[in-house]
């Protein structure tokens, strides 16, 4: 069966739309050239708002996503990557789970990306057309029916758009892959703005500026008492401080120095004598992809739940999975879980708040480690990445461990490979509880995404440096 | 915004503020970045021995009025906008005051219970409707202040929302001038977004993308591939020829180039055929590009100086890419040995020769066959050596001692032509003195200055089979040559001041220094590069250390650089150590015993490979003393390995740019498919002074290969099973692993 099913997407593998393979070497300026150019036109879609859509005022039931699929709201970017990573993760499920059966040639790899992306478009679509119909951007009857079909067909280009940017990026004219660069992009975009912000809120007391280092300013320039001036712009409670930003540089400084632990294993040729070099097994050796997982989970289980208790409130199972309500702070205005599952599950908003009701943060720090820990062990099983793995592919390249013979490989792989995964996950887990109790501008996840993203590129970057000299012979 | 009020700043007075702290934020940050650091001790060193020679003062002149001054122009300029913003916001008159009680009442903030009630009837009564000086709205206010300090319902609603009534509505903003969203406002703000999305940015890339092609570190493809062609194909081309057909130095190319191949045709020529004359010159009166870029770098080995100012810039150009070009074809060149070592063994034709002469080496028989040859030794060589000729502006036949300011021709004539730089540091004062005679104080001491802080380095290499039990070298195995390399300058700091008075002889001096390094460091010195041996001295002291120095000092140097590192590891292992009890207690107590023992070892080993990954970042040397060259220069050095009897390279010549003090730098090369003892050389090259390299020899003792059955057994497995990977490069599954971290 399941080579019938890559044999079922070959036909329509020929219409899709698709980035040809390089034919010659880029160099790296041109892959920064690339990269920039994708990251524009992402940005460009960031801020462009779809055209017909009538409001926006309701709680937004995809806030908890955004972060991790780097989408922003109205715009064409309602969808950022959600397609491409849905149908990734389902299709690497179901690879790995052995449902589908994928070779290793180089044919059956193609047509497995051809059916990712297939899937991909199709969940766009699909994705799309509940959007619209759902009402989120108004009732589909006021709308109407043209404008409503030019709604779904313009989320669907910008769904294409960002499907043919990530492969472009994957096919090595770029940097990296266009997921992570996006989900960075719009974690950082996030933070400049909580830091340079020039919108204004005034409840009563002064006009106050959103982004904390304007507000420092503003607040050192107006105040009277400057004492008190500075204390505000550290601890104001209603909109981002500079505690906050100081603790994201935090957690951005002890996630690179933790990327720096690992473990290297000495491993030699079995054919060339000599031969040496050493396979590093990393402390976050499934990177952020523990943190990835748990945050979909999450998000999905708090939509379902917003939907749930929206349709039937005040149902008693509905509340025993979350109860909603909606705050509006300085920002948009979103719902905030109140009770219920979903409320264990949701970070506690700040340290006094984790005082008043212990429970809450106990749970939530369970949950978060341990689902970390779970979802990194399985994911080196799924992904392919376990010690079995892990040997058979060094024993395919003729590799051996030093001092070890072939037959303990295996075992001293499991020694470590499991250990830094769980370990690893558990590790990613705390700092991002970490990063939500110092109330580290965009979430600990988001900013572990971020930082995790950006050290990949950052050593891609030093990589090349080493090969090709200094950072200016790179760019200029 | 969720359906509250949002309004723009309409007099733009949060405008300001917006503006102010961005633009303090950026001018704060740039003025760190360009704010001089604090120099360190090797700087000062060297402004205080820094040349005073007329070339040199030209130099610093050209490359010290370019940037600073404007960089700082800038910053001040911004500092200047800073005040001026600055003031203008403190003059704004504030809109919005703060809601405060004590103003209202008109006391002080620290006021009593009683004061405020005293003040509260006084102003009450003042202000009462009732009375003639009444008005309601002031004592409205009145009696909320007076509330807001007593009444507690009140004074809580002040204390958390600014104000005694409890929270107002909530108004949102944009600190943006209204101009901004006017009718008229929003068109030019259009055409603004048009102008710089549409026009201004596909331009500046343009331009980015097009003169960046062309910048100091970077080499044309074109150029590439006409490298990698000629040197293919006739490996022994002179390299400044090749260098001056370059595609960077063709006007047609490059629009950076100025000269026409018809202007200034005869001083060319002259330059030209001046190396010509020898042999039948006379190429016709055509002069192609190259021919002009030619003549330029040798009108720079000759130091001849133009006036025509075209002919300047372009030669100030064409020696600022010099340095990128010239690694590059080392780097071609480096390739293509074992490229063309490879292409004939796979070529057919050769193979029936082979079979004629079995007995003859693979080598003879690559002479013998003329094409594709193997580009030699020499080639490289002299690549090198051009390299450290047009750094010095020194022509092939100078003696190396006019690399020293004041060198003249008068006293060039003093000299014997076979003195070599050591040869006249290690020189009697005395004598130096007198041959240097016409020279006042000042530009001896300048002599003295550039002589010391010339590069001298020590360096100790061993080679040895990594990764395997025994280190023994057998035939076809990868071994991995160790160069520790230590620079010194060529006279210790601490005996300078002796230099220019005293007449204390160098030679002990040096050996001092020798003493001392390897008193401290018990670095092993086998110093061969110097062309005379050193004091009897130093020698002795390297002969004693010899025995024991290598390894002490391997392991020494490992242990210093490491620290750091472990630390971390053990600190890692410890955590992770914990874990693994609670999971896998049974298997630690089963390998517990053996574990003991390989502790250390694996401890040694992960050092090892962390010192190999660390990567260094910084490509920082010494400065180099080099009048006639345009640009700054960082020392370079190229290490490789050789085989000097059959003018062979073995190893790709490693750049190393970042020699401060100590470096170790591993290469790998096959050992040769015969048992015997090989003798190579490692050398390493100097690319920017000349007679300053080093060498040194190692014996490779290739013993014939022994396998025990099992791994011969292995090996035969691995062969059945996987014929067709090759692969036994590490990059392959790394990258792999990769690719499944990124691909969610």
């Amino acid at each position: 069966m399941g080579i019938k099913f890559l044999e079922f997407i070959k036909p329509f593998c020929a219409v899709l739309p698709e980035i040809s393979k390089p034919d010659r070497k880029i160099q790296f300026r041109e892959k920064v050239l690339w990269t920039a150019i994708t990251l524009f036109i992402f940005l460009v879609c960031c801020q462009i708002p779809l055209f017909g859509i009538m409001s926006s005022d309701s709680a937004d039931p995809f806030y908890w996503q955004r972060v991790i699929l780097a989408s922003s709201r109205g715009t064409l970017m309602e969808l950022g990557i959600s397609p491409i990573v849905t149908s990734g993760l389902i299709m690497q499920l179901l690879a790995g789970a052995k449902i589908i059966e994928v070779g290793d040639t180089p044919k059956d790899r193609a047509l497995f990306n051809g059916a990712q992306k297939l899937f991909g478009m199709v969940i766009t679509v699909g994705q799309a057309i509940v959007y619209v119909m759902t009402g989120m951007y108004g009732d589909p009857s006021d709308v109407g029916a043209g404008v409503c079909l030019l709604i779904i067909i313009q989320l669907f280009v910008a769904g294409l758009i960002v499907l043919l940017l990530d492969e472009l990026l994957q096919k090595g004219y770029g940097l990296g892959s266009g997921i992570s660069l996006f989900i960075a992009t719009n974690i950082c975009e996030t933070i400049v703005w909580k830091a340079f912000s020039p919108a204004t809120v005034n409840t009563g007391r002064g006009t106050e500026f959103e982004g904390a280092i304007i507000a420092l300013f503003h607040l050192l320039a107006t105040k009277q008492d400057k004492v008190r001036g500075l204390r505000e712009a550290f601890y104001r409670q209603n909109l981002p401080n500079l505690m906050n930003l100081m603790a994201t540089v935090f957690v951005f400084g002890v996630v690179i120095y933790f990327q720096g632990f690992r473990v290297d294993l000495p491993i030699k040729s079995a054919r060339y004598r000599g031969q040496y070099s050493s396979y590093p097994i990393k402390l976050f050796y499934t990177s952020n992809i523990p943190i990835i997982l748990q945050s979909a989970l999450v998000s999905n289980l708090y939509v379902i739940s917003q939907m749930l208790a929206t349709k039937f409130h005040g149902n008693f199972f509905i509340n025993l999975l979350g109860v909603w309500a909606d705050v509006s702070g300085g920002g948009p205005a979103r719902s905030y879980p109140v009770g219920g599952l979903c409320y264990y599950l949701s970070p506690p908003e700040t340290l006094s708040h984790v005082a008043e009701d212990p429970i809450h943060a106990f749970l939530y720090i369970v949950f978060m480690l341990g689902s970390c820990a779970f979802f990194s062990k399985t994911w080196i099983e799924v992904s392919g990445s376990s010690a079995k793995d892990v040997a058979k592919q060094l024993k395919d390249q003729q590799m051996v461990m030093r001092g070890h013979r072939d037959t303990s490989m295996i075992k001293e792989l499991n020694r470590y490979i499991p250990t830094a995964a769980a370990f690893g996950g558990l590790c990613i887990g705390a700092l991002s509880v970490m990063a939500d109790f110092m109330g580290a501008i965009g979430s600990g996840t988001g900013i572990l995404l971020a930082v995790t993203i950006i050290y990949q590129y950052f050593e891609i970057f030093v990589k090349e440096q080493s090969e090709m000299g200094g950072m200016s012979t790179l760019l200029f | 915004m969720t359906g509250s009020k949002t309004e723009y700043d309409e007099k733009g007075i949060t405008f300001y503020y917006f503006l102010l702290s961005v633009w303090a934020a950026i001018v704060i940050s740039a003025t760190l970045f360009v704010f001089p650091r604090r120099k360190s001790k090797a700087e000062k060193e060297r402004i205080r021995r820094k040349c005073n020679c007329t070339p040199c003062n030209n130099k610093r002149q050209t490359v010290s009025t370019s940037k600073p001054i404007f960089k700082i122009a800038v910053i001040f300029i911004g500092w200047i906008v800073l005040l001026l913003l600055a003031y203008k916001v403190s003059t704004v008159q504030n809109e919005d005051r703060e809601y405060d009680p004590f103003e209202i009442l008109q006391v002080d903030t620290e006021a009593s219970l009683h004061e405020i009630k005293k003040a509260y009837r006084k102003l009450s009564l003042e202000h009462h409707p009732d009375m003639a000086t009444g008005d309601s709205e002031m004592f409205m206010k009145i009696a909320k202040a007076y509330a807001a300090l007593t009444d507690e319902e009140s004074r809580n609603n002040w204390k958390t929302y600014g104000h005694p009534d409890g929270p107002g509505a909530i108004i949102f903003g944009m600190a943006l001038p209204n101009w901004i969203f006017d009718k008229s406002g929003s068109f030019w703000i259009f055409v603004v977004y048009i102008v710089v999305f549409i026009v201004i940015m596909p331009i500046g890339v343009g331009f980015w993308w097009y003169y960046s092609k062309f910048s100091k570190g970077r080499v044309l493809n074109e150029t590439h591939d006409l490298y990698m062609h000629c040197l293919y194909h006739s490996p022994n081309i002179k390299p400044i020829k090749l260098l001056g057909y370059s595609w960077e130095f063709n006007y047609k190319c490059n629009p950076k180039i100025e000269m026409r191949p018809t202007e200034g045709k005869d001083e060319l020529m002259k330059l030209l055929n001046k190396k010509k004359k020898k042999k039948k010159a006379k190429k016709g009166d055509f002069l192609g590009c190259g021919d002009i870029a030619r003549a330029l770098l040798q009108a720079q080995l000759t130091r001849h100086t133009f006036e025509n100012p075209k002919f300047k810039v372009d030669q100030i150009y064409i020696l600022q890419k010099f340095p990128a070009l010239i690694d590059k074809m080392v780097e071609i060149l480096a390739q293509l040995v074992p490229f063309s070592i490879h292409m004939q063994r796979q070529d057919p034709k050769l193979q029936p020769t082979k079979k004629k002469q079995p007995t003859k080496t693979a080598k003879k028989e690559r002479k013998k066959t003329h094409k594709p040859s193997i580009p030699s030794l020499k080639t490289i060589e002299s690549c090198m050596r051009l390299s450290q000729l047009i750094t010095q502006a020194l022509d092939v036949e100078d003696s190396p001692i006019k690399q020293l300011p004041h060198i003249g021709p008068d006293i060039m004539r003093l000299l014997d032509d076979n003195l070599s730089i050591r040869d006249f540091v290690d020189m009697d004062t005395v004598e130096r003195r007198s041959l240097l005679k016409d020279l006042n104080e000042s530009q001896y001491n300048d002599v003295m200055n550039v002589c010391a802080l010339m590069p001298y380095v020590t360096m100790s290499a061993t080679c040895e089979v990594k990764g395997d039990e025994d280190s023994t070298i057998t035939v076809g195995s990868t071994v991995t040559v160790t160069v520790s390399m230590r620079r010194k300058n060529i006279i210790d700091e601490r005996d300078v001041p002796a230099w220019a008075d005293k007449l204390e002889t160098l030679t002990v001096n040096v050996s001092q220094v020798n003493e001392n390094a390897s008193d401290v460091t018990n670095i092993d010195q086998t110093i061969k590069g110097w062309r005379k041996i050193p004091s009897k001295k130093g020698k002795k002291k390297t002969a004693s250390n010899k025995a024991k120095g290598i390894k002490v000092q391997g392991e020494r140097a490992k242990t210093q650089k490491n620290e750091l590192p472990k630390e971390k590891y053990s600190h890692e292992t410890e955590k992770e150590h914990c874990f693994e009890k609670d999971t896998e207690s049974e298997d630690d107590e089963s390998t517990g015993n053996k574990e003991t023992i390989d502790e250390k070892e694996w401890k040694t080993c992960q050092d090892e490979i962390k010192s190999e990954i660390s990567l260094d970042t910084k490509r920082e040397s010494h400065q180099v003393h080099c009048p006639y060259f345009p640009d700054e220069k960082q020392e370079g050095w190229w290490l490789y390995v050789a085989d000097r009897k059959n003018n062979m390279l073995f190893t790709a010549p490693v750049h190393i740019v970042s020699l401060k003090d100590e470096k170790e730098i591993k290469v790998q090369l096959k050992a040769p498919s015969k048992v015997g003892i090989f003798t190579y050389t490692v050398i390493i090259r100097s690319d920017c002074y000349v007679d300053l390299d080093y060498h040194q020899t190692i014996k490779l003792d290739v013993k014939a290969a022994k396998k025990t059955d099992a791994e011969q057994d292995k090996i035969k497995e691995n062969e059945e099973s996987k014929e067709g990977c090759k692969d036994n490069n590490d990059s392959d599954y790394s990258s792999e692993n990769d690719e499944l971290s990124d691909s969610e």
